[in-house]
């Protein structure tokens, strides 16, 4: 049809291919990143000829995991982010800000250090997802349905405090000596005791919610014209707003409650590469799906290539990075609203 | 005002010449104090300088790391504070047992279990070989001790060399699951402090790379009120690795033959 | 379609918001081919008629027939095909380019999985043509005038291709030469076969270009049909308590002066 059209369809599609691209990349950095050097091919080759050593056993058990867990869950939070967003018309709103991570840490702590974790894996991830549907639930009961973005990011700000406040507590109650100590991991995301198990444990709702929210597009799409013209075009905007609940909670359960909560992933992500795709909420689902995953990837092996004598903390780098993002957006909103 | 210092005052002092007035809480605690019966009768503190002064003691002992702010508060106030580093070889031992002793007018009687310690240690120790099998303690989030720490100084009395060594760690630091497999201890000290409850740096002890590995073969686990303090307990703990360490070596012995 | 089919029937619309009446026993019949003009002071009820007649808005009473059959046997897709609908004071919530927002206009034509067909971008272009914001295609929307603005909005709704077209104060920010731009864009949609409802506040556009004028007044409508028989100074006086005269001009159009306030 007509040129422009076929100018972003074309860049579009070399976004992804680029996004795709670096995912390549970065896994295989990742794969390649640690403590040890050593040479991923000759590994491999050991691996296929089914030799196991000191390396293979690295290779699949330790970072095979830790690097699909980072593409998994980054992917989640960059389409998570750029869902709400879309649904919320804001570039402010992101699962960590309106406050499912932090709900999600909370109910898996419960659900981890008071011992129901024994008895049923997969209670994990339930309990993650319905810690993260019950927060937002939460923040918009508090809101109501008409509420401006501010007086939701500050409900969510509440909620946030809430259940950090009471991760804190249910960590220092725990039965285990140890719990105390994992406060920080909760809060700011650690990916390094991450084991293959925990891959297949997250997988199934997170598949379910990313599906759900693929679908959401056309409705998003028609959002950027206000809720009324959406529903005059046949979109159903409570159905909409319940089903990206639900699968935001679905997705973000599971991460957090595999690798903590790590903020400004579903913050950042979408807001750069928006310009890129023409601004169009369908469009950006997809591929901010891919850039969490990128930049997931790149916090991770940030991580392991800083000098540091304690372990440190993923989400101390993304929170580095997204926070000063966050001020600027605040500042950039103030500036266009008058 | 110390688990470690507390230990010392509940095996030396005497109850007709010296009154233990108040323990921290953690004296109380059957895992973690080896003299908890000793500190059933003793009321706890939480080294709250107003709980300390309700007591009104002659003589405050303590460690320097632990309820610093509290130490320096009372010492201010004019009570008689002692501190004690954490003891980081057996020799230490002997030297705070000795210094205790003074403190509370009971040389004699710290010098009567240094020896008794002694004579012990002589007969259970035995220093590593070259050859000899590798150790590492593995704690939660993957803290681990080296050569010098008392829990180091332990490991070499009792015949095993310390893979911390290999990760460069002197002192105490930490080791990631990778580095754990590629220096490959041939035992690994799991931490026995809570078996039916959750934390993540436990699930690490469990992570199936580490299930998967050849080395570490042995996992043990050591009472740590063994050696999480000075006194002559840590013996036990002597005792307790050479034993695993003789076992292995009758266990190579068969499979040579 | 003939040009006297009934397409859109309203009967008896009661509809209360909060246990207020908002609109009371309202009456309308839309015809393919007229262009219908909604006066009425602020807070008469236009706006929530509108998103009533929309789907919009629950009502409590009587019935709303599309296409002879009760709206709510449509299912929202259907409906939104049938019905487009122009939001007050539209806002456009990402800079989208103007191609892009005007495509949004054939959302409910396609189902979740697919993309523009030729058929729906024949659609846009020929919306974007109708509405005379072919060159501004490439545009940002964001950055558009007033003006600009309103006719690509009004371009997304012609996308969808409707018959019936409502119209909330689509001219009420515009300068003459857009107001004219854009009353006749409603005039060449009805002439095609469609039918429209628009708020209107300006009383000689309204005469000039509606076939129909209906008045409403505290929820209820007051005057029906004819522009000549629905603005007479009887009416202005009672609905908008203004003094108006009201005279002919030399080809024939009503036209309305001389506004002043009843004082009490």
């Amino acid at each position: 049809m007509s040129g422009c059209k076929h100018d972003v369809k074309i860049s579009s599609f070399m976004l992804i291919l680029i996004l795709l691209l670096l995912i390549v990349i970065f896994f295989i950095l990742s794969l390649t990143t640690g403590r040890y050097s050593f040479s991923l091919w000759t590994t491999l080759q050991e691996l296929m000829s089914n030799k196991s050593g000191v390396y293979t056993l690295i290779l699949v058990e330790l970072r095979l995991p830790r690097s699909l867990v980072a593409l998994i869950a980054g992917a989640t939070l960059g389409l998570c982010g750029a869902a709400m967003q879309g649904l919320l018309r804001n570039p402010l709103a992101s699962p960590g800000i309106l406050g499912s991570s932090s709900g999600a840490a909370l109910f898996a702590v419960i659900v981890l250090y008071f011992g129901f974790h024994g008895a049923t894996q997969w209670l994990l991830p339930l309990a993650g997802m319905i810690g993260a549907l019950a927060a937002i639930v939460l923040v918009f009961a508090l809101t109501g349905k008409d509420s401006s973005i501010t007086t939701i990011i500050l409900a969510g700000v509440a909620i946030n405090a809430i259940a950090a406040a009471c991760i804190s507590l249910a960590i220092n109650l725990a039965p285990s000596p140890y719990a105390f100590r994992e406060l920080a991991l909760w809060t700011l995301g650690d990916l390094s005791k991450v084991s293959l198990p925990n891959v297949w444990l997250m997988l199934p709702t997170t598949l379910l919610g990313w599906g759900l929210l693929f679908g959401c597009g056309r409705g998003l799409n028609a959002l950027s014209l206000g809720e009324q013209t959406a529903s005059s075009m046949g979109i159903n905007v409570t159905r909409l707003r319940w089903r990206i609940f639900l699968a935001t909670a679905l997705a973000v359960g599971a991460a957090v409650a595999t690798v903590g909560v790590i903020g400004f992933i579903g913050l950042v992500v979408p807001h750069l590469l928006r310009p890129l795709i023409g601004y169009e909420p369908r469009r950006l689902l997809f591929v901010s799906a891919l850039g969490g995953a990128v930049m997931l990837l790149i916090a991770d092996i940030a991580v392991r290539i800083l000098p540091s004598q304690v372990p440190l903390q993923v989400g101390v780098l993304t929170a580095i990075v997204g926070a000063p993002f966050f001020l600027y957006l605040i500042v950039q909103s103030r500036k266009v609203t008058p | 005002m110390n688990l470690c210092t507390d230990q010392y005052l509940l095996l030396l002092a005497d109850p007709s010449t010296s009154t233990i007035v108040t323990i921290t809480w953690l004296a109380h605690n059957q895992k973690s104090s080896y003299y908890f019966q000793r500190a059933k009768n003793i009321p706890a503190n939480h080294g709250d300088p107003e709980e300390i002064i309700s007591y009104q003691p002659d003589l405050i002992v303590g460690g320097l790391y632990s309820a610093r702010i509290s130490t320096r508060i009372l010492t201010q106030l004019g009570y008689r504070v002692e501190l004690f580093d954490h003891p980081t070889s057996i020799e230490q031992v002997r030297q705070q047992l000795r210094r205790i002793g003074d403190l509370i007018g009971r040389r004699a009687y710290s010098e009567l279990i240094i020896n008794k310690m002694n004579l012990r240690l002589k007969e259970v120790m035995s220093l590593p070989k070259k050859n000899a099998p590798t150790i590492m303690q593995y704690a939660p989030s993957g803290f681990t001790v080296g050569r010098e720490t008392l829990v180091g100084d332990i490991m070499y009395h009792a015949g095993w060399r310390n893979s911390a060594s290999v990760a460069g760690i002197k002192k105490t630091g930490y080791v990631d699951l990778e580095t754990l497999i590629v220096i490959a201890p041939l035992a690994l000290i799991d931490s026995p402090l809570a078996p039916n409850s959750f934390s993540y740096s436990e699930i690490m002890l469990k992570h199936p790379a580490l299930l998967r590995a050849k080395r570490p073969k042995i996992r043990l686990a050591i009472n740590p009120a063994f050696w999480n303090c000075g006194g002559p307990m840590l013996i036990d703990a002597i005792v307790q690795l050479r034993k695993v360490r003789e076992s292995l070596n009758n266990k190579q012995q068969k499979t040579d033959l | 379609m003939t040009s006297s089919e009934i397409l859109f029937e309203v009967t008896d619309l009661s509809v209360s918001i909060a246990e207020t009446t908002i609109i009371k026993n309202v009456e309308l019949r839309l015809k393919a081919g007229e262009l219908h003009g909604l006066l009425g002071p602020n807070g008469a009820g236009k706006s929530t008629l509108l998103k009533a007649m929309t789907g919009l808005q629950e009502f409590q009473a009587g019935s709303i027939l599309l296409r002879n059959e009760s709206i709510n046997t449509y299912g929202s897709d259907q409906r939104g095909k049938a019905i487009g609908y122009l939001e007050q004071n539209g806002y456009i919530h990402w800079p989208l380019k103007v191609q892009r927002l005007v495509e949004l206009g054939r959302v409910p034509h396609l189902p979740t999985w697919t993309g523009l067909s030729d058929k729906d971008s024949a659609s846009v272009e020929k919306a974007l043509k109708q509405t005379d914001t072919w060159h501004l295609r490439d545009r940002i929307s964001t950055t558009l005038s007033g003006g600009e603005k309103c006719r690509v909005l009004l371009a997304r709704v012609f996308a969808g291709e409707p018959d019936i077209l409502f119209a909330d104060e689509p001219i009420a920010a515009l300068d003459p030469a857009h107001q004219l731009m854009v009353m006749n864009c409603f005039r060449q949609f009805v002439d095609a076969g469609g039918t429209a409802i628009i708020a209107i506040h300006d009383l000689n556009m309204a005469a000039r270009y509606c076939d129909k004028l209906l008045l409403l007044d505290k929820g209820e409508m007051v005057a029906r049909g004819k522009p000549d028989d629905v603005l007479n100074e009887e009416n202005l006086k009672s609905v908008y308590g203004i003094l108006a005269k009201i005279r002919r001009d030399e080809c024939n159009r009503l036209t309305i002066h001389s506004y002043s306030l009843i004082k009490n």
